[in-house]
């Protein structure tokens, strides 16, 4: 994870859920309980409406706000700069789900949960288990300093949790609401 | 009665999006019960790109009479069959579910002396029967689909699971059914699903080991081309049409009662459907695939099922975003949580197709099945009015 982003290109994402259902099946997730979100982001009027889904999940922050939250150390960084998070010591005090702004936080039965990376899948040279599900491509995992936008594309910082420095680019057509 | 996609289909659960198949819902008797474009017309088999593939042979006798693909209920209620129908066998379809006006549907399926339902799902229609032969999923057998007809490939559907519980194939249903009526080596002619697939293969001279082997044969010149031997000699292939050529004006047309030159032809509204203004359009959903899949709460996660109104007309009518509503048409009444967006147009209501009708006790459809608003109607051109049909909204309490 050190010095990786992830990459979704919102022009690209129809909100098919390839990406959702692939992580739940690999985290044999309960049937209403997911790490991997879509938002939906509907804009303008008829007949201009716009349409946009945008990806999220835990981007491992660099400046991660949760791992500030929580008391126990349940929630750490490694040395590979991933932000993980240890079961074993987790009272399930919700103090995390609370300071993450991506709400990519879910606290079961069992305690919190949230996206691990998919470390092993990294650690063995694969991509994430989202990244490969996409059938569309919008979806990436690259280094961060080869993440530019493409032609066409430019870098959207308009949502909430983007001071935390989050290793995601969000890349979105230049004439839609939210791009910067 | 069998599903009346254009082609048949792999198995009950996938039959209403149906890629061709060979034992799937032809296992029947290797005919559609219903009308397609030629009342009786025996089933052509697996069609691909290299021609076709051959289908369980059909009984020694052909259906008697066909009912209508969309409109059969409303044709039964009518006593339009006579003498009338009394007894339904139903393989691989949510018939009340996929056809317009599923109060009539389930009223009339639930009228008839005696109802069978083959089928891997406990559907809607199958709640109606009075007999379930539960059968296995397409995951549970072995077959081999194509698509449409008109692709280049036909693929090999692998089994990779024992069928579960007491579920058999469609094709060891219909073969102990056709034993007990005493006609079992008429029906299987000594063969096992796999000899059939095996055999049918050889006639078509296919190469059944590549095919299990990769997954998939290609047609050796690609898709099928339409028209394309008429293209090549119009005169050696003529059209079935008057001139046997294209033609754009058509007298048969006006025959049927519409334009001789195509053009947009309004329908004209029904008295009874004078009390609702809005429009409804009920297009397919990425949730599910028609009602297949419906039950599966992974896929309903992807957006949960409402009806789209617009800001205005929502307004006008005091309904907010996520608020209890009922639709209603001529025909019935679905209850369920409205969704206000800019992405429909004013004056028009959007519910996507394939929802399971779930009557409650006041006979209301708390399903939400978009069906049960629209009209046993058909277009001049045989197709259901599944995208013309009249409603209100109105907020009920939660």
């Amino acid at each position: 994870m050190r010095g990786m982003v992830f990459t979704v290109d919102l022009g690209r994402c129809v909100g098919c859920h390839a990406c959702r259902i692939a992580c739940k099946d690999r985290a044999d997730l309960p049937d209403d309980v997911d790490v991997l979100c879509i938002l939906v982001e509907e804009g303008g009027a008829y007949p201009a409406p716009t349409l946009r889904y945008r990806v999220s999940h835990c981007f491992h922050c660099a400046d991660a706000p949760c791992v500030a939250a929580c008391a126990e150390g349940a929630l750490a960084r490694r040395p590979d700069a991933l932000v993980a998070l240890e079961g074993a010591l987790c009272t399930a005090c919700g103090a995390c789900l609370a300071a993450c702004p991506f709400g990519a936080i879910v606290l079961t039965a069992d305690g919190a949960i949230k996206c691990d990376g998919c470390a092993d899948e990294t650690a063995a040279g694969l991509l994430p288990t989202c990244v490969r599900a996409c059938p569309l491509r919008a979806l990436g995992f690259e280094a961060e300093e080869r993440a530019v936008p493409r032609a066409g594309r430019v870098r959207d910082v308009g949502f909430p949790g983007h001071e935390a420095r989050p290793r995601v680019r969000y890349w979105a057509r230049p004439n839609r609401p939210g791009s910067a | 009665m069998t599903n009346p996609g254009q082609t048949p289909s792999p198995t009950a659960a996938a039959a209403e999006n149906p890629p061709a198949t060979v034992l799937g819902r032809k296992c029947v008797a290797g005919r559609w019960f219903f009308s397609r474009e030629r009342p009786g017309r025996p089933s052509l088999g697996t069609r691909w790109g290299a021609g076709p593939v051959g289908t369980l042979p059909g009984g020694p006798h052909a259906p008697a009479r066909t009912v209508a693909k969309w409109t059969w209920a409303a044709e039964i209620s009518a006593g339009d069959y006579q003498p009338p129908i009394r007894l339904a066998y139903i393989v691989g379809t949510n018939l009340i579910n996929r056809s317009p006006n599923t109060g009539l549907n389930a009223r009339v399926l639930g009228g008839l002396d005696y109802v069978v339902v083959q089928d891997p799902f406990l559907t809607p229609t199958a709640r109606l029967a009075d007999v379930v032969l539960p059968a296995c999923t397409d995951l549970e057998r072995s077959d081999m689909v194509s698509a449409w007809g008109h692709d280049a490939y036909l693929y090999h559907s692998q089994q990779a699971l024992e069928p579960a519980g007491e579920t058999r194939t469609d094709y060891q249903i219909c073969a102990g059914l056709a034993e007990r009526l005493g006609v079992g080596l008429d029906y299987t002619q000594g063969r096992s699903e796999e000899e059939w697939l095996a055999a049918l293969l050889a006639e078509a001279d296919l190469d059944a080991d590549r095919l299990r082997r990769e997954g998939l044969l290609r047609a050796p010149h690609g898709a099928r081309v339409a028209l394309a031997e008429f293209r090549a000699d119009p005169d050696a292939h003529p059209l079935r049409t008057r001139s046997g050529r294209v033609e754009i004006h058509t007298p048969e047309a006006e025959a049927c009662g519409l334009p001789a030159i195509p053009a947009y032809v309004p329908v004209e509204r029904e008295p009874r459907e004078a009390g609702y203004p809005l429009a409804l359009i009920t297009p397919h959903s990425k949730q599910r695939s028609h009602s297949c899949l419906h039950t599966n709460p992974w896929l309903q996660a992807i957006e949960p099922h409402a009806a789209w109104l617009h800001p205005e007309d929502a307004a006008a009518r005091g309904i907010a975003d996520g608020d209890p509503i009922e639709v209603s048409s001529a025909d019935g009444v679905v209850r369920l949580p409205a969704r206000v967006t800019q992405r429909i147009m004013p004056g028009v209501v959007c519910i996507y197709q394939g929802a399971w009708y779930r009557p409650g006790e006041d006979g209301v459809d708390d399903g939400g099945c978009a069906n049960v608003l629209t009209p046993s109607r058909q277009t001049p051109s045989g197709g259901p009015s599944t995208h013309t049909a009249w409603v209100e909204a109105r907020r009920v309490a939660p």
